[in-house]
C-alpha cells in the first residue's frame, strides 16, 4: 500500500494512523503490552489498537494490551497497530519478549518449631521445590499473596 | 504464641529473604490474603485478645508501608480460605467465634480496586476451616483444610470445591486430594493450582499435588516442599489475582 502522511492509505484512499511507538512488554504467562499513541492519527480519530505476539492479538482502545493464551518461556515478536475509521497503521516496530513462568512459593508454617523456610517452584512444572529464602521472622498462620513482581507475607504467630 | 504485625515481602522472579514492608493495622494470625496484582488485601484473623475480627487492612504491593483500613468482613472471621482474580477476593469457612469454636461455610467478596465492607457471597457445600484458595480469572478453588458437618470440628480433609467467581453462588464439588492434611498452603499459576504441605493431627507433610482449575477431578502428584510443615502454611504467586 502506499503511504501518506507517514501512515497507511487504505483502498478507499483515505490515511490511516502512523504506527505506535515506544512499545515494551513483560508479564508472567501472559504479556503486558504497553505502548506509545501516535500524534499523527490520520484522518480521523483513533478508534482502537491490536496487540500482536507472533500471532496471538488482542485489541482495546488504550495502553496496556494484555495478551493471554502465550506459553511461558516462549520469545514472542511483538507488535501494535492503531486503528481509526479508514483502516490499520503500519506494525509498530517489533520487539522480542518473553512470558516468564509463574512462581508458587511455600513460607512460613509450625512443625514442631515456627519456620522462616520460603521454598518454590515453577507451577508450570511438576517437580521438588527448591530453597527460596527466609521470612524476616519465623511464624505460622500468615497470610500470603502476591503480583507479577512480589509476594507479601503478613501476620502470623510466633 | 504472639500474635504479629509484620507485613515482608520478596521479589518472585529472585531468591534471598524477605524484606520489611510494613505493619497491619492490628497485629493477629489466621489473616486471609487476597490481591488484584496492584493491591494487596489482608482480611479477619485472631487479635491479640484471642477473638476472630472482621478487620480487613490493604497495601499497595509495588510499595512499602503500612497497611490501611479496607472495610469490615460481613462478620468477624479467621481461617478461612482466600483467593482472587483481578477483580474480586473470595473468602470462604473459617472460624467465627472465639476459641476456635465454631466452623463456617460462608463464602463472601470483596472488590480489591475499592475499599468498602465485605458481602454474602454464598456456602460451601461444608463447613470448613484452615483451608486455602487459589483461582483463575474466572473460577476459585478452595481446598487443603479441614472440612465436616459438626459445629466445632472437621473431620474430611480432601475435599476440593470451586466458585464461578462473577457469580455470588454456593460452591461445586470438585474432586479429592489424595491426601488427608489441613492446612496447607494454596496458589496457582491461574491453570494449575498446587497445594503444599499439611497436618494431619500427628504427622507433617511435605507432599505438594496440582490440579487444572477449569476442570474438574482429584489431584495429582506435583512434588514436596523442601521441609515438612503444615500448621499455618501459607502460599502465593507471582500469578496471584488470576491472570
Amino acid at each position: 500500500m502506499a503511504r501518506r502522511n507517514g501512515g497507511f492509505i487504505g483502498q478507499d484512499g483515505l490515511d490511516a494512523p502512523d504506527p505506535p511507538t515506544g512499545v515494551a512488554a513483560s508479564g508472567v504467562g501472559q504479556l503486558s503490552v504497553s505502548f506509545t499513541a501516535p500524534t499523527d492519527t490520520g484522518t480521523s480519530a483513533i478508534t482502537g489498537f491490536r496487540a500482536q505476539a507472533s500471532g496471538v492479538g488482542t485489541s482495546g482502545t488504550s495502553s496496556p494490551l494484555v495478551i493471554t493464551g502465550l506459553t511461558a518461556g516462549t520469545s514472542y515478536n511483538v507488535s501494535v497497530w492503531a486503528i481509526n475509521a479508514y483502516g490499520y497503521s503500519a506494525p509498530s516496530e517489533a520487539i522480542s519478549a518473553t512470558p516468564a513462568a509463574a512462581r508458587g512459593l511455600f513460607a512460613g508454617a509450625y512443625n514442631g518449631d515456627y519456620v522462616d523456610v520460603i521454598d518454590y517452584v515453577s507451577i508450570a512444572s511438576a517437580g521438588n521445590a527448591s530453597d527460596f529464602g527466609n521470612l524476616t521472622l519465623a511464624r505460622s498462620d500468615l497470610a500470603g499473596l502476591g503480583s507479577s513482581t512480589r509476594a507479601v507475607f503478613a501476620g502470623g504467630e510466633d | 504464641m504472639a500474635k504479629k504485625n509484620i507485613i515482608d515481602y520478596v521479589t518472585v522472579a529472585s531468591t534471598g529473604n524477605a524484606s520489611d514492608f510494613g505493619d497491619l493495622t492490628a497485629a493477629r494470625n489466621h489473616v486471609g490474603g487476597m490481591s488484584n496484582g496492584i493491591r494487596g488485601v489482608f482480611a479477619g484473623g485472631v487479635d491479640t485478645n484471642g477473638s476472630d475480627t472482621n478487620i480487613m487492612d490493604y497495601v499497595t504491593i509495588a510499595t512499602t508501608g503500612n497497611a490501611s483500613d479496607f472495610g469490615n468482613l460481613t462478620a468477624a472471621h479467621s481461617a478461612q480460605g482466600s483467593l482472587s482474580n483481578t477483580i474480586r477476593g473470595v473468602m470462604a469457612g473459617g472460624w467465627t467465634s472465639t476459641g476456635n469454636g465454631t466452623h463456617s461455610n460462608v463464602i463472601q467478596y470483596i472488590t480489591v480496586a475499592t475499599t468498602g465492607n465485605a458481602s454474602d457471597f454464598g456456602d460451601l457445600t461444608e463447613k470448613a476451616t484452615r483451608l486455602g484458595g487459589c483461582a483463575s480469572s474466572t473460577r476459585g478453588v478452595f481446598c487443603g483444610g479441614a472440612w465436616g458437618t459438626g459445629s466445632t470440628t472437621g473431620n474430611d480433609y480432601d475435599i476440593i470445591e470451586y466458585i464461578t467467581i462473577a457469580t455470588t453462588g454456593n460452591s461445586t464439588d470438585f474432586g479429592d486430594l489424595s491426601r488427608n492434611f489441613w492446612s496447607s498452603g494454596v496458589t496457582s499459576n491461574s491453570v494449575t493450582g498446587i497445594v503444599g504441605g499439611g497436618y494431619n493431627g500427628s504427622t507433617y507433610t511435605n507432599i505438594i499435588e496440582q490440579f487444572t482449575i477449569a476442570s474438574t477431578g482429584n489431584a495429582t502428584d506435583f512434588g514436596d516442599l523442601t521441609v515438612a510443615r503444615g500448621i499455618g502454611l501459607t502460599a502465593a504467586s507471582n500469578a496471584d489475582g488470576g491472570i
